[in-house]
């Protein structure tokens, strides 16, 4: 059988009667597409409003009460914010994986991205390390002038940080595992001859 | 039917280029449904053979077609973009769920004509063999025989894959190899 005529066959039963089945087009898609854009919206509301809501927060804290204890609190906290937004926003710049590109552009950016998501947990780490740092410096103040009971504030910090460090792990070894697989379908684009 | 491979014609189609900017984003919606839904539905079930999961897949490709909608400046065939679109959707689903391609041992036998009355069910099951065979191929290959079976031509299926046109020949070639070892292993 030549090469054309075994195509023509094969494109024959690829396509089948004209009424292949279709059914799977008739869903209710608008409404999907909605409720996942208000999911979106709520998510990004929900990031805004406790970003906002922790800012304003700290700076009425500090402002009841102006000593330099508590400025340096909120200014630390704001600076935090301000750092980790500023990052989030510059890491994730031309990253956005557009699904009408070409497959192979689509397949670098996801790499690009994978790679961009493991700068930011290695971030993570360091900037968990420096509020660990301040934090541990700050209750160990309060502690040794006994302003603080050492048994709850030590404990709900640790379990904070341990949760915190969890999610890091978690969320670098996902990555990483999402980079190898898409390496090893990548490796399908230029395989020589079976 | 056009074979563009044959003659190695590498001309976009006409139909289907004309800029739909304009065009309100629910109907441009509905028209590149109601022309391509088929194909759609055919490249879903190349990646995956869940009546379920194909069902999820088929609808996550509607979403993204729908999202990608107002970037389409009509530089492509609607038909290119649609399949683009789905193409990279499919591959993410192969990416973030690790599916290998399909055993071989779970492609059904190719049926012979002469021993079966009821040639539509042969028809069926020739069908559902090819394209249990099509997903027993690798990614790669599994794009671009599916793309030159939409009757993409070569310079379509370069700007689907973002490859070469070259590429593209070599790479269906031995799609179009690997293929009819399946098959014949079937027979």
């Amino acid at each position: 059988m030549s090469m054309d005529v075994e195509l023509s066959a094969w494109r024959t039963d690829w396509l089948g009667p004209q009424q292949a089945d279709t059914t799977m087009l008739h869903l209710d898609l608008r409404r999907l597409v909605d409720r996942k854009r208000r999911r979106m919206a709520l998510a990004l509301f929900g990031h805004l409003s406790f970003g906002m809501a922790l800012l304003a927060f700290t700076g009425w804290f500090a402002s009841t009460r102006p000593t330099l204890e508590w400025i340096l609190w909120a200014a630390v906290i704001w600076l935090g914010t301000f750092f980790a937004a500023g990052f989030a926003i510059w890491n994730n710049a031309g990253t956005w994986k557009a699904l009408q590109q070409s497959n192979s552009a689509f397949l670098a950016l996801s790499r690009e991205r994978c790679l961009r998501e493991l700068r930011a947990t290695r971030l993570g780490r360091w900037f968990l390390a420096v509020q660990l740092a301040i934090v541990a410096a700050w209750l160990s103040w309060d502690f040794a002038i006994h302003r603080l009971p050492i048994r709850p504030y030590f404990f709900g910090g640790a379990v904070t940080i341990l949760v915190a460090a969890a999610y890091l792990e978690w969320f670098a070894l996902r990555e990483r595992r999402s980079l190898r697989d898409l390496e090893r379908l990548d490796q399908f684009q230029d395989q020589p001859e079976p | 039917m056009a074979d563009h491979w044959a003659a190695g014609d590498s001309a976009l189609p006409i139909a289907g280029l004309e800029a739909i900017s304009s065009v309100d984003r629910n109907a441009q919606y509905e028209q590149i449904l109601a022309a391509y839904g088929s194909a759609l539905v055919r490249v879903t079930a190349s990646y995956e053979s869940l009546p379920q999961a194909r069902e999820d897949l088929l609808q996550e490709i509607l979403l993204a077609i729908w999202k990608a909608l107002p970037s389409f400046r009509g530089d492509c065939s609607e038909k290119t973009f649609a399949l683009r679109v789905a193409h990279n959707r499919c591959l993410t689903h192969v990416w973030k769920r690790g599916k290998s391609p399909q055993s071989r041992a779970d492609i059904p036998e190719v049926p012979d004509a002469r021993k079966d009355p009821e040639a539509l069910a042969i028809d069926a099951r020739r069908r559902e063999t090819l394209l249990a065979a099509i997903r027993a191929l690798p990614v790669n290959y599994r794009q671009v025989i599916t793309l030159a079976l939409e009757d993409l031509t070569p310079a379509e299926i370069a700007t689907v894959l973002g490859v070469t046109e070259n590429n593209v020949a070599v790479r269906l070639n031995r799609a179009r190899k690997a293929l009819r070892r399946i098959l014949e292993d079937r027979q």
